[in-house]
């Protein structure tokens, strides 16, 4: 439907359906009725001209036979009371002309001679019949007939055609009267109503119904919809109230589920610190009690060469010897041990305490890798760590261990090729007077760009159901961004690895997420 | 057809006027009478009868010729094949007009003689030449006008007898009578 059409009233519509409509039936009447004239003018003129000329021949029969030429000049002048005819002319029974009339006007030659029948030309008719009586020819009668043009024969229709056009006019406004009243007013009641609807909100509005037809169950079902809307809209706006209060509620619920989530993660990341610390410690204090034990026998037998006066000077000499070695073994382990413990104690007291502190940043990053390096040494995977050595931070060292840790961690499960293994990369520079720049970077799988977006989302793993909690760089996130009121960005590139960049102030200042707890 | 006729008839009148350029009286008469005859021919067929004047349907029309012998050959002539009303004609001669009882057409051809008294009452279309035609009680009268056979007619007498005489014939009738004549 074109716009024009589109933007007319029902009203309006109907209106143009019926004018066109009307208009359409006229002509097409038009058309029947030149038709009609056209095929049926010819016939009826041929009767026309005959009855003429059938009248005309009978009652000069008398004329011919007593030879009265001048009646029968007077009775041939009775056809200028006939429409059309223009001439006519009797002859006698030898085909001699007996009388003739022309009617004033007429441009038309009377024939010499006759030829039987009757003839249509352009703009005339002839006619030419035997003038007889009891069978017997009496003479001949010849009559002309001027034929009408198309054009002058259409007045005769003017009143038909009037009448038609106003009957269908009559006809259309009834159409228009009863269609408005019985579809387009309703229609327009249910518009109205609509339009009030959706300008008010009020669904109290209700159609008046005027018949039991379709347009009556419409409205019927209208004015149900317009009452079931408002029930909604009741309802709806019930549950919009008490949503907020909802929402408020889950929202607490859930930071309550995501600090336990956290603390869950933190704790599991110190028990597997522990593990690898338990791990570490076995061997040297198992050096150490082999050590011990080795003495103890040594000592034990020089004790009894002692005794029983057998002990060599030699035996004494290397004695000492084995024992100093033993004592250095000894020592050396157990000052490893104490060495792993002291870390632990540091890492583990920062991990769990969240305190400020003063710290050597580089401290604290040999501390967190000497957890986490033994349990990987396993794995074929380089670490190369860079780190200016006098950088002292007023922070959190614990949120530093765990993002080390927590970067490490994910670039061994994520980034590296578990049997293949790579580098990681830290490095640790000044930016400036205030800030540090810390960037860990493997050289693994990389980040598909599709999921780069949402790697600092809660719960996001790529791992999922394989160990991965979606957790470990929205840690980091928060510890960055919430802890230490840094920034982080992340650079990868699929195929060449992946790179995290973090940006923290040596001193962060007071004012922190966790202000309550800068209390060191 | 009329064509071959009209022109075999317009042959035979160059013919006459060359051959016969001067036509003698008797010519004229022969001419005469043929038109006179085709006159009285030619009212029985514009005339209604009652239907008492014919024995039966089969019954011949009777021209009754007083006077007049070569009226009697010219209609004779007339009438060999033509029939008037769809009956055969039959040429009476007539002495007496008591023999012109049971005629239809009677034709008086003498001027001075044409009484037509004995017959007023009867259903008989009465033809006569002379003056007192139809005050004797003629309904027609044939008058030579200028050289032209025309007629005169008496409708009273007509009308009185039981005669229909048609209104074509009236029309061409040089006068019509409408009185009592006699």
């Amino acid at each position: 439907m074109n716009p024009f059409k589109r933007s007319l009233g029902l009203h309006q519509k109907l209106l143009l359906i019926l004018t066109v409509g009307t208009l359409f039936v006229v002509s097409i009447a038009s058309l029947a009725v030149l038709i009609y004239e056209t095929t049926t003018f010819r016939p009826k003129m041929t009767t026309h001209l005959t009855t003429v000329a059938n009248v005309m021949a009978d009652i000069n029969q008398a004329t011919l036979e007593f030879n009265d030429a001048n009646l029968a000049q007077d009775n041939l002048s009775f056809l200028r009371l006939y429409e059309g005819i223009q001439a006519g002319a009797l002859y006698r029974i030898d085909g001699s002309q007996f009388a003739a009339w022309k009617a004033n006007s007429a441009q038309v030659t009377i024939p010499a001679k006759l030829s039987q029948g009757i003839e249509f030309t352009a703009n005339k008719a002839e006619i030419s019949i035997p003038v007889t009586r009891d069978e017997r020819t009496l003479g001949y009668l010849w009559i002309s007939l001027k034929l009408p043009s198309l054009l002058s024969r259409l007045p005769q229709y003017q009143i038909m055609f009037f009448a038609l056009g106003l009957a269908i006019l009559i006809l259309g406004v009834i159409l228009f009267i009863s269609t408005k009243h019985i579809i387009t007013e309703p229609i327009h009641f249910l518009s109205k109503a609509a339009k009030s609807v959706g300008q008010t909100n009020d669904f109290s509005v209700q159609v008046p119904k005027n018949s039991n037809d379709e347009i009556g169950e419409l409205t019927d079902e209208f004015n149900r919809m317009l009452f079931e809307l408002g029930a909604r809209d009741l309802e709806l706006k019930k549950v919009r109230d008490s949503l907020e209060e909802r929402v408020i509620e889950r929202s607490t619920e859930l930071e309550h589920a995501m600090t336990l989530l956290m603390n869950n993660e933190k704790l599991a990341a110190l028990g597997n610190i522990v593990a690898g610390v338990a791990h570490e410690l076995n061997t040297p204090l198992g050096n150490a009690l082999l050590s011990v034990s080795t003495l103890s026998e040594d000592i034990k037998k020089i004790a009894e060469h002692s005794a029983s006066n057998t002990l060599k000077r030699s035996e004494l000499v290397n004695f000492i010897v084995a024992a100093e070695a033993l004592i250095n073994l000894i020592n050396k382990n157990i000052e490893r041990s104490a060495s792993l413990v002291r870390s632990f104690k540091s890492v583990a007291v920062n991990e769990v305490s969240e305190a400020r502190m003063h710290f050597n940043l580089k401290q604290v990053l040999d501390d967190s890798l000497a957890l986490n390096m033994p349990s990987h040494k396993h794995k074929p995977i380089r670490f190369y760590v860079q780190c200016d050595e006098h950088i002292e931070c007023n922070s959190y060292p614990g949120a530093v261990t765990q993002i080390v840790s927590n970067l490490v961690e994910n670039s061994i499960r994520h980034g590296l090729n578990s049997e293949r293994g790579g580098d990681i990369h830290i490095l640790i520079e000044r930016i400036n007077e205030d800030n540090v720049q810390m960037s860990v970077a493997d050289n693994g799988h990389g980040i598909a760009p599709e999921h780069i977006q949402r790697i600092f989302e809660p719960f996001f793993t790529t791992k999922f159901g394989q160990g991965g909690s979606g957790l470990g760089l929205h840690i980091v996130h928060n510890l960055v961004v919430h802890t230490l009121c840094g920034s982080i960005q992340v650079h990868s590139k699929v195929g060449e690895g992946t790179r995290f960049d973090i940006q923290f102030p040596i001193h962060t200042p007071v004012k922190g997420i966790y202000p309550d707890k800068n209390k060191t | 057809m009329w064509k071959i006729k009209s022109v075999l008839l317009n042959l035979l009148l160059i013919f006459s006027t060359f051959i016969f350029s001067r036509p003698c009286d008797a010519q004229i008469k022969a001419a005469e009478y043929q038109v006179r005859a085709a006159y009285v021919a030619n009212f029985g067929t514009y005339v209604d009868w009652p239907v008492n004047s014919f024995r039966d349907k089969e019954a011949p029309f009777i021209i009754g010729v007083m006077n007049d012998e070569k009226m009697v050959d010219s209609l004779e002539q007339e009438f060999k094949t033509r029939k008037i009303q769809g009956r055969s004609v039959v040429i009476r001669p007539i002495k007496n007009i008591k023999q012109a009882l049971d005629v239809h057409v009677l034709y008086n051809g003498d001027p001075d003689h044409a009484n037509f008294s004995d017959c007023k009452k009867l259903p008989i279309l009465t033809i006569g030449l002379g003056d007192n035609t139809l005050e004797s009680g003629g309904v027609i009268r044939l008058i030579n006008d200028n050289n032209r056979l025309r007629f005169e007619f008496n409708q009273r007498i007509a009308e009185r007898v039981g005669l229909k005489v048609s209104a074509k014939l009236q029309q061409v009738a040089l006068r019509t009578y409408d009185g009592e004549t006699q």
